[in-house]
């Protein structure tokens, strides 16, 4: 090893530290790129392999998508608009005071009778005034979210322009995809030529039927939960449904967390209480349906780990960096844990090691 | 104008001739220029110097060589006389690549090589999803290997 090639190599760690750095606000949005590009990605395949040039292929899914949005989007901002406008019509109504109006929602006011109740048996206590702080300091926030709003415009406005490159950086990656990977192979000393296809695939078969398998699974948790609430009667079940689809990539929490928020609306909205127990009959059923039938159909034999070390992997995640760890410990570990694998059974038969 | 608009879009919807560099290769000397392009796309180039191994008996199988230029030298334990050097235009790995998931023989080059890589897992998902181009391999590996068996010099491939 001559100076030269230290310097060289130096060198070079230097521009790949620089580099990162550089480029580190946007690995968020090319991971995202990532995970879009391997959703699509056996589409596009199959329409390739019927005869469609490759970026024919990606146009025409990202057409569809596109119309799917689009079509969500004309059946449900109208009625979201309007949730919105009762909610702000209820908010300035200009008769009572907001603080008031807050207490008159149902479920506030329960909670509000509740506390009463329990100061007035236990007058020491004096819980009313912390609520009353509470509330009032709930309202002084919502005053703000306007302000929010206006003086962070700058960052919102290049969120919102970044979101709309993904769907490029997405089209670049599935139309390069050989010649990425090509690229990235031809990287590899001759010694470990194999080696690094090997491990290349194993990676690139996990994250696909991973990424692949929670989106199957969280549409279909989406639609069950969305028909069991419909039949049981929750109000907003689409939203509610697809908010404990989007929520059951959290193994084991998830349903759980997607039952309070049914719950909550169910006490917000002020229908009887027993309504509670009927909607997480119905989650329990849908729970029941996905984990007994579907999963092991649509997901099979993707993740193998002992549910102890998935709950406290997502346990570990939520503490490291709260939701988005959660969502992503789970793929991670299991990712790392089979590359490990992978890379000891071959450096041994490779006779790396 | 009509004839021009119609030259025009021949231009862009025709496909150009291309790789037809791996017909030199007995298994794809029967592919058209569609089924050439999907084999083009997996294929990994790799350069080795004089002497360098490639890789050794007993190793995991993941990949068929083809020879683009330059020799291999292929020699196995079991029979140490029976030396065999593949040449250009050349395959090595093939009958390994039916028979188990080992490495039957050690491969060497003997001058500066260039050698064109297939993956197992790409060689299977073309033949699955394209069964014309699949059907004309299959045809070619069987040719090659009643070759092999009358010219039982040839064991290695």
């Amino acid at each position: 090893m001559n100076w030269n090639r230290i310097i060289f190599i130096l060198l070079l760690l230097t521009l790949i530290v620089l580099g990162i750095i550089f480029y580190s606000p946007i690995f968020i949005y090319l991971i995202i790129s990532i995970i879009v590009a391997y959703i699509f990605d056996p589409i596009v395949s199959w329409l390739e392999f019927k005869g469609m040039a490759r970026w024919i292929a990606i146009l025409c899914v990202y057409a569809v998508i596109a119309g799917l949005i689009a079509w969500l989007v004309i059946t449900y901002i109208p009625r979201l608009i309007e949730q919105g406008n009762q909610l702000i019509k209820f908010i300035s109504r200009s008769d009572v005071p907001l603080d008031q109006a807050i207490v008159q929602l149902p479920l506030i006011h329960s909670i509000y009778e509740f506390i009463l109740k329990v100061d007035q048996t236990i007058p020491q206590l004096n819980l009313l005034p912390q609520f009353n702080q509470l509330i009032e300091l709930g309202v002084q926030k919502l005053g703000e979210l306007p302000q929010i709003l206006l003086s962070n415009f700058q960052s919102i406005i290049s969120t919102v322009a970044l979101v709309f490159t993904i769907p490029f950086f997405s089209y670049f990656l599935l139309k390069d995809k050989r010649k990425i990977r090509q690229a990235l192979v031809s990287l590899a000393p001759n010694k470990y030529f194999e080696l690094t296809l090997i491990l290349f695939n194993k990676v690139d078969e996990n994250i696909g039927t991973y990424l692949r398998a929670i989106l199957l699974e969280m549409i279909n948790v989406g639609i069950l939960s969305t028909i069991a609430l419909t039949i049981v009667g929750v109000p907003y079940s689409i939203v509610i449904g697809a908010i404990a689809g989007l929520l059951n990539i959290i193994p084991y929490l998830g349903p759980w967390i997607g039952g309070f928020v049914a719950g909550f609306v169910i006490l917000v909205s002020g229908l009887p209480p027993i309504m509670i127990v009927w909607m997480a009959l119905a989650i329990l059923i849908v729970q029941f349906l996905d984990n007994y039938i579907f999963y092991p159909l649509i997901v099979g034999r993707t993740i193998r780990m002992h549910p102890l070390v998935v709950l406290l992997t997502v346990v570990a995640g939520s503490y490291f960096g709260g939701v988005v760890w959660m969502l992503i410990s789970v793929p991670l570990i299991y990712m790392i844990y089979s590359l490990i694998m992978a890379l000891h059974k071959n450096l041994k038969e490779f006779r790396i090691i | 104008m009509a004839n021009c608009l119609q030259v025009w879009f021949k231009k862009i919807f025709q496909r150009k001739e291309v790789h037809t560099e791996l017909q030199k290769y007995p298994l794809f000397k029967n592919l058209n220029s569609k089924e050439l392009q999907f084999v083009y796309n997996c294929i990994h180039s790799r350069e080795f110097k004089a002497g360098e191994t490639i890789f050794e008996e007993g190793f995991p199988l993941e990949v068929i060589y083809f020879i683009e230029s330059g020799e291999v030298e292929l020699s196995s334990s079991k029979e140490p006389d029976a030396k065999l050097i593949v040449k250009d235009n050349e395959v090595f790995g093939l009958i390994d690549f039916f028979s188990g998931q080992k490495r039957r023989m050690t491969a060497k080059a003997i001058s500066d090589t260039t050698l064109l890589a297939i993956t197992e897992s790409d060689f299977k998902e073309l033949i699955n999803r394209l069964p014309s181009l699949g059907t004309k391999i299959l045809w070619s590996c069987c040719q090659l290997m009643a070759k092999t068996i009358q010219d039982k010099s040839q064991v290695y491939y």
